[in-house]
This record gives structure tokens, sequence and C-alpha cells, in this order.
């Protein structure tokens, strides 16, 4: 009960928030002031000192102030306690200390009661030496991004096994690998490994985003556009801001420092905010599908119908890439509720709205809206996750964007995320696992590449 | 690192390469003309063909599109299963499978899901606002009356800052509740917003432990059949919470709910906070100060569930006094009025205090008081279950499972049909764990712990009867002499 303390580790006290003259951060260094909205009065480029940041700094964060109960105000005794602490906008680096050179992975076996590995059968006899060997170390502390590059590269580590053993063959359903522990990693590191994900996420989404037609909708004219409709397109620029995502992702770190698990967390609630607004169309939009599939069959097995090939190609792609289960767990149940949604305005006046299947109503994370889910999610999930967060008026500096907008984003991101911004442990490091091997998996790709072409150079 | 060069660069060119980039691309016109009403000629003809996309089509485009979970999950790579599949580990998680909609949820907010929570024209004349209850710096508190139901609601009113966006506080408290579904917790039925304000709708509570106290007790002090009552429920709420891996961080009288019906309710999450995940930073400005744990005032950024454990100890000695227990003005004063009682602690009582950043090696060195001498109207077992709470070794504190199991409370007919309850979880718990086929945490006999009520049957729960052999439950040496039917003392308000 009390295990979660055990490994904490003191914050270290760098007030490195408001330091006076800031340097560039080296990763935006390359990259031109960021633009994502023009912004009147906010200084956006990296290497100037941001205006009034340090103010926030020395005033208390009051957001964190308790709320009265229904009944506080009928307090009237004569004991009248002292009111709740406020939590303040500190300042503390809370950058881990130890980002050890250590090359050496440190497993040790996970109790079998705190892990999902309680559902796994022992070793299977038909496996060979090498798989037992592999199916040992059931939980390892990443140390650092050169940890998962040594093991990444090592041919003879758990990681490359189970690697290679997946190009070979179906592996045993229940040897899914160790658990990889990335609580003792620098926050950096974390960080690199997130905008190398959601940097795929958006290359790939990219490709379809002409097909997309996503319009930004005016200000005040949103009235045909459903609530969730709004909140998805509310994070849509109209340009790609010009910074990376690794640096945007470093400088919000660098200037509002927070602890690993924010950064973790804005995998899952993407996800989430996929699986909430997508499972309902990806649903009517197969039965479309299906049944305009069926009625090409009925209209006389015509094979030179327009319809014909897109429906071959998508039914190999659908092969491919099975939907993304997401995150919510109950596919089926979520499918069969939003088939019919219960929101009246879906099905009026726009004719943006007016077409089910438009697909400029899907929450697609792209280069165009990355930057805005970015920076809304750290500033929700700080205030979560987090006893130092800041105010949002300087997470709007950080972020480049008006006050105004990071408010109304932060809101929306709360909508989208139905306000559950909880996530289970066991889902937590569920994530952690999974990046490190999504990092793994890139560096092993890359060290392959090269060291096939310096084969090709020599041979 | 390479790749994250790699990454960056790449994410550069497929920001220049895109033909979609910049304000002249016809994809994405400015806001101006989009400021017109759009129509369907003004869209189609943007799109390659002519002709509406065809579903087949769009499919297709749809299953290009890719998630974190798709490609961390990735069958190629893996076959682990993701998160959505996870069963708990233990039943009291924060489960996946339980997020999505209690049943709790389902009755009261119409299925729970995104469409009706997020449409704001649906709700704010659902409810007629009655009389103000209160009023804090974030948030203003209304009576309610759901026009539909005539059921009565509490309504806190929460403005949204310019500066500060949401405040920390809603969000936690949205968070965590949505989250906590238990009986010995407020429950949070509903989230409204508008443009400038959240409105949470909590179920209605008629006092505050605080004013309980005042309107009903002997000068503040309670009856003890009354105080055990409460105190178990509050413990009950304590050990939900951190089952669940939350601190409630903010304990005390007028944090607890009381309504009509006896029963005890926590509220007010907006300091609470996940734990279990390692590495964090933890605030020690948490709870109020007279019911601070020592720890805590030490300057502890450790400290874990046994926070709430010290707060639910000074309140219970509150209830027998009506007064409280450590009435500090200063973190020092605080620290001295607690040391006065219960001994002023040293490296030898207490291991590593004095690496704990507020200690002084010149703390007044006091001698450990009594309690009995303090609190004579507390009978024997019922102090050494505060002495436990009151512990200053935040190590030796008994957790709130624990408490609950304490012999003390054996005579408490709640704890009798908990207990009955518990047993009849245990045996639908070790069904579904057989269909389900995941390892539950073993049910301690009498651990009511994890109970959460949802797989009892009516019947049982109203006949608190069964199994009859609870009725002369034998548990931690101590017996329990027959059935205890609740008689006069039962606060029926």
């Amino acid at each position: 009960m009390f295990g979660g303390a055990s490994a904490h580790q003191q914050p270290q006290d760098s007030p490195a928030v408001h330091h006076t003259p800031v340097r560039p951060s080296p990763h935006a260094n390359s990259n031109p002031p960021l633009r994502i909205v023009p912004p009147t009065d906010v200084q956006m480029a990296d290497s100037g000192p941001l205006p009034a940041a340090s103010t926030s700094e020395q005033q208390p964060h009051q957001a964190a102030s308790a709320l009265t109960t229904p009944s506080a105000a009928f307090q009237q005794s004569q004991h009248q306690p002292p009111p709740s602490p406020r939590f303040r906008g500190h300042s503390q680096h809370p950058t881990p200390a130890g980002s050890s050179s250590s090359a050496f992975a440190h497993p040790r076996p996970v109790p079998s009661s705190t892990s999902s590995s309680a559902q796994q059968s022992p070793i299977s006899s038909l496996r060979s030496p090498l798989d037992s060997n592999s199916a040992s170390p059931r939980r390892i502390k990443v140390k650092s991004l050169s940890h998962i590059q040594s093991f990444a590269t090592d041919e003879s580590s758990v990681f490359s096994q189970t690697r290679s053993l997946s190009r070979r063959q179906r592996r045993d359903p229940s040897d899914v690998g160790p658990q990889y522990e990335i609580s003792e990693m620098p926050v950096s590191d974390i960080i690199e490994m997130v905008a190398g994900l959601l940097t795929k996420i958006t290359t790939t989404n990219d490709r379809q985003h002409e097909h997309l037609h996503r319009q930004i909708p005016p200000p005040e004219g949103t009235s045909g556009l459903s609530q969730q409709t709004t909140s998805v397109l509310a994070f849509h620029g109209k340009n790609v801001p010009s910074i990376s995502i690794l640096s945007y992702l470093s400088r919000i770190h660098k200037y509002c420092p927070t602890t690993y698990e924010v950064f973790l967390s804005l995998l899952v609630y993407f996800d989430r905010m996929t699986e909430r607004v997508n499972a309902g169309p990806m649903h009517s939009l197969r039965q479309a599908n299906q049944q305009s599939m069926e009625q090409s069959k009925n209209d006389g097995e015509n094979p030179t119908d327009r319809d014909a090939k897109p429906q071959g190609s998508s039914a190999s792609v659908q092969a491919a890439t099975p939907p993304p289960s997401g995150s919510l767990g109950k596919p089926a149940e979520t499918l069969a509720r939003e088939d019919h949604p219960p929101s009246p305005p879906q099905q009026i006046e726009s004719p943006l709205e007016s077409d089910p299947y438009n697909l400029s109503h899907f929450f697609v994370v792209d280069s165009f809206n990355i930057h805005r889910l970015v920076i809304a999610g750290v500033t929700c999930a700080s205030k979560f996750f987090s006893d130092v967060f800041y105010t949002n008026s300087r997470y709007a500096k950080v972020g480049g964007l008006p006050l105004v907008e990071l408010n109304h984003l932060e809101l929306q991101f709360l909508l989208l995320n139905d306000f559950r911004l909880a996530v289970p442990l066991e889902e937590m490091e569920a994530y952690g696992t999974m990046l490190v091997e999504f990092y793994a998996r890139e560096v092993a790709e890359q060290h392959d590449r090269q060291s096939s072409s310096r084969n090709a150079t020599h041979g | 690192m390479d790749l994250a060069k790699t990454t960056k660069s790449r994410n550069a060119r497929a920001a220049r390469n895109s033909p979609s980039i910049g304000s002249e691309s016809p994809r994405c016109p400015p806001i101006v003309k989009t400021a017109q009403p759009t129509s369907s000629s003004a869209e189609q003809p943007r799109s390659s063909t002519s002709t509406p996309t065809p579903p087949s089509a769009r499919l297709a485009i749809a299953n290009q599109l890719t998630t974190a979970s798709a490609i961390l999950w990735d069958p190629k790579h893996t076959s682990r299963p993701p998160p959505g599949k996870l069963k708990p580990t233990h039943a009291g998680t924060l489960s996946v499978a339980n997020r999505t909609d209690s049943s709790i949820s389902v009755r009261n907010l119409g299925g729970g899901q995104a469409i009706p929570v997020m449409d704001n024209r649906r709700h704010p004349s659902s409810f007629q606002q009655l009389e103000k209850l209160g009023e804090g710096t974030y948030a203003t508190v209304f009576k309610g009356r759901n026009r539909q139901t005539g059921e009565l609601v509490a309504l806190k009113e929460i403005h949204l800052d310019s500066e500060e966006g949401t405040p920390s506080t809603a969000i936690r408290e949205i968070s965590l509740m949505k989250e906590l579904k238990h009986e010995n917790i407020v429950l949070l039925h509903d989230v409204i917003h508008t443009e400038n304000k959240l409105m949470l709708v909590f179920e209605f509570m008629d006092k505050d432990l605080k004013r309980y106290m005042d309107s009903r007790g002997d000068r503040g002090a309670l009856d003890p059949p009354t105080i055990k009552s409460f105190m178990y429920q509050l413990l009950r709420g304590i050990a939900f919470c951190h089952d669940n891996r939350v601190l409630h961080r903010d304990l005390k009288p007028q944090n607890l709910l009381i309504n009509n019906r006896g029963q005890l309710k926590l509220a007010d999450f907006g300091l609470a906070r996940a734990f279990g995940i390692p590495v964090n930073t933890f605030s020690n400005e948490v709870v109020t100060l007279w019911y601070r744990a020592p720890d805590v005032l030490l300057g502890s950024r450790t400290y874990n569930t046994s926070i709430d454990i010290w707060s639910a100890g000074c309140i219970m000695a509150e209830m027998y006094t009506g007064r409280p227990l450590f009435p500090g003005t200063t973190n020092e004063d605080q620290l001295q009025k607690i040391f006065r009682l219960m001994g002023t602690p040293s490296e030898r009582s207490w291991p590593g205090i004095s690496q704990l950043p507020e200690y002084k090696a010149n703390f007044p060195v006091f001698a450990t008081q009594d309690l009995r001498l303090i609190l004579p109207q507390v009978d024997q077992v019922g102090l050494n279950l505060l002495n436990s709470m009151l512990q200053l070794r935040p190590e030796m504190r008994v957790s709130a499972s624990a408490a609950l199991n304490h012999p003390w409370f054996n005579d408490l007919p709640q704890k009798q049909q908990h207990s009955a309850q518990a047993m009849a979880n245990a045996q639908a718990q070790a069904h579904s764990a057989q269909m389900g086929g995941y390892h539950q945490v073993p049910q301690v006999p009498f651990g009511n712990e994890y109970f959460d009520g949802s797989y009892v049957t009516d019947a049982i729960q109203q006949n608190g009867s069964w199994p009859s052999f609870f009725d002369d439950t034998y548990c931690d040496g101590y017996y329990v002499t027959g059935p205890t039917q609740p008689t006069g003392h039962w606060p029926f308000l």
C-alpha cells in the first residue's frame, strides 16, 4: 500500500523557471520562432526572455485553494479552523539526478501479483533455451536513452531476441517480454521518446490530411456543429507550426518543468479522445461500406462499378491495420451506443454535419493540431498529476498562443476526455513499457540500416 | 541522439513538403472565408473527384490513420494486450473497464456518454437553483433541485479565472470523483460547463460534520454509538480512496458530510491526488493545519496514505470532546501541541526524523501523555484504535483497512452487514475470476475494504442477517456478544 512513496525521489531545488537571460533551447535553436498564432503581445522567440514569466513565479499560485463544500459556509462555530492550504507555483526542477550512464539492465523478477504477468503461463516446455532465457527478466529499470540504445543494438539482449523471434515465427502469446520501468529516466529522455512517437503519428496521419477536408469553424458560426466537433476542430490550426514536436515539448519542460507522467499521459489522453470521437463514426462508416458492398453485389455484379476498386483496397488495408481498439476497453459497447448518437444537432442544418461519414469529424492527431493538443494536454495533466504547476498565462507564453485560446483549448481538452484525467497505474506502466519498446525498435531498425549500408559499401 | 534528430528533421520535412501548408492552400481557406456559411458546393469542388467520396474510399482513408496505441501495440511487434484489455490487478483499482460508465452515471447522466455530457445546451435549466449554501475563493455552492426528478442536489459553481484557467482543484475533484464511486464518498452526478464557469452537481447532504456536532452534540461532543458509526464510515471512505491509490489530503470535519440517514461521506477532493507512480513531487502544504500529520509538519514530501489516518484520528478525538485535538496557530505551535500530548519524538523513537527539513534538535522535550487522562470519555478499546491512528511515526500508523477490522467496531451493526456483503462479494468475485481468468486479491474474511456493493443483490442488502453465522462472529480475539441491533442510539436525525 505504501509502495508508491518508497521509490520517491526528492526534487532538486533548482529554480530553473525564471532565470533572466534565457538561453535558447538546443533543440529549438535551429527553428525559427514559433508561429502558431501571431500574438500581438507575446514574445514568441525561444531566444528571448519570457516576458513577465517570473511574476507568476513570485505570486503564490491560487488555483489550488481549497473550495468550500456546501456546508462550509454554515460554519459558525467558535472553533473556526484555519483554511485548507494552497498550492503554490513552486519552481522545483524535478529532473532526476540519476541519469546514469550505466548501460546494463538491472533485471529483477517482478512479483507475480503486481502485474498482468499473473496471467502468464509458466515458460512453455516447447520453447527453445533461447526463449526461456529471454523470458526470465520480467521487469527492467531503464536508466536512460543510451541504456535503451545499448540493449536495442545488443544481439543477446532480451529485446533483440524477442524482436528477432517475432520476425521468425508467431510466438507463444503468453510470452510478452519484460516490463520496462521508466520512472528513473531523466524527463528529457522520456520527452524524446514521446516526441519520437508523436512525430511518427503525425507523419503518418499528415499523408491523409488532404482527404480530411477539415475546416476551421468560424468563431461565431459554430451553432450548426455538435459540441464535440467544435471541440475537435478547436485544436486544428490552419498552418503547421515550424517548431518540431521535440523542441516544443523540450521548451515546455524547460520553462514549466514537471514530472514524466505528465508527458506520458498525453499519449493516453490522445488515444482516449480518438476512441471517444471516432468509434461511432468508424462504426457507421463500416456499416455504410458493408451496405454499399451488398448493394453493388445485388445491383448485378458489375465489376467496373465505381465503388468496386476502393472496396477491394480498403478491405486489404483493413486487414493490414486493424482499427485501434483505443483505451476505453469496451469497443463493442461503445460502438453500439454511438450507433444512435443522442445529440440532435448531428443531423441538422450544416452540410458539414449532414454527412455522417464526413472525415472532418474525426479526431486525428496530425501536424496541424499536435502543438495545441500538447500544450492543452500538459496544462491539464500538470494540474491533475503534479503539486507543482503554473498559471495558464505562463503556459500560454511558453506554448506560444494567446491566453484566451489556451483557456478555451484547456476546456475542450477536458471535455473531449470527459473530465477524466485519472490513469490507472497499470495503464500508465503499460504505455511506459511499450514506449520503450517502440523507441528500441526504432533504434534497432536504424542500426540494421546502418550496418547493412556499411556492408554494402565494404562488400 | 540520432533518432531524435531524424524524427525532428522528418517532422520539419513533412511540414515543409506537405501540400496543404500555407494559407494559400485551397484546403485551408482563411477563417474569413469559412465564416460564410459552409456549403457542400463550396466543399465538393475541392475534393479530387467531383463526386461524393464513397464510404469504401473514406474507410480506406480512415484505416490509414494511426494513434499511439495502434503503433505501440502493433500486433506485428507485440502480442501484449492493449491497455483496454488489461484486467485490474486488484479489485479496488481504477480499472479501465470500470471507468467507462458506472451504474450511477448511466442513471443520472443519461449514459455518461460524450455527447450528452458535452452538449451544454441541454443543461443550464435542468436544475432549479435554491438558496446559497456556501462560498469560497473559487466556488459558490447552492442547493438545487433537479427539475425532472425533484431530487435535491448541491450545485458547486466554479468560476473560470482567465489567468489560471480551469482551477487545479476542479480538475482533480472531477477527475477523481468520477472514478471514486462509494457509499461513503459524496456522489458527483454531473459536470455542466458554460462559457465562464463549471457547475458540479453533487448529491445533496444535509450538514457537514462540524455543523452536525454543533447542532446535535453536547457542546459539540457526540454520543459514543454515533461516533463509532461515523468513524467506521469515515474509515471505509478512506480505505476505498487508498485502495484506488488516491490520497484525500484534506480530511477535517468540514469536509465530511452527513445526511439525515446517518450516512457520512467524504467530500472536497480538491487537494486529493493519485499516488503510486514513482518519482513524484509532493507538496508538504497539504491538509488543514489542525489535522496535518507530524511528518508533513516536519517537511516530509514522501508521505503517503498515513497522513489521512492522522487526520481521522484527530477527527475521532474531536467528536468525543467537541473541540479540535490540536488547534495550533502556526507550524511550530502545531508541532508543539502534538508533542505535548504524544511526546517529543527522537531519532530513537523515530529513526530518520533528524533528516526531515523542519526537524530541530532543540524541540522542547515532552513526555508521552496517557490518552486516557486527556480523553476519559473514550472506552479502552476505542483508545487503542485512536492511539494506533495517532502514531507520530508514519510507518507505525494503522492502515484504513486494518483499522476497519479493529475490534472496537465489532459491535457495530453496519460492520456485520458489510461483512456479510463482503463475503457475498467474495463469492461473486470468485465466479467472475473463474470466467475472467485473472487473479483477484484474496478476500480477507472480515475485510470489507474491497466491497463496493455492486455484486450484492438487494435481498442480501436489505436482509442484513445473512449469512447467519456473522451474528456470532469471532474476530481478532474478541467475541461479539450476540446480534446487536440498533436501538435508541442509532443516529436517525
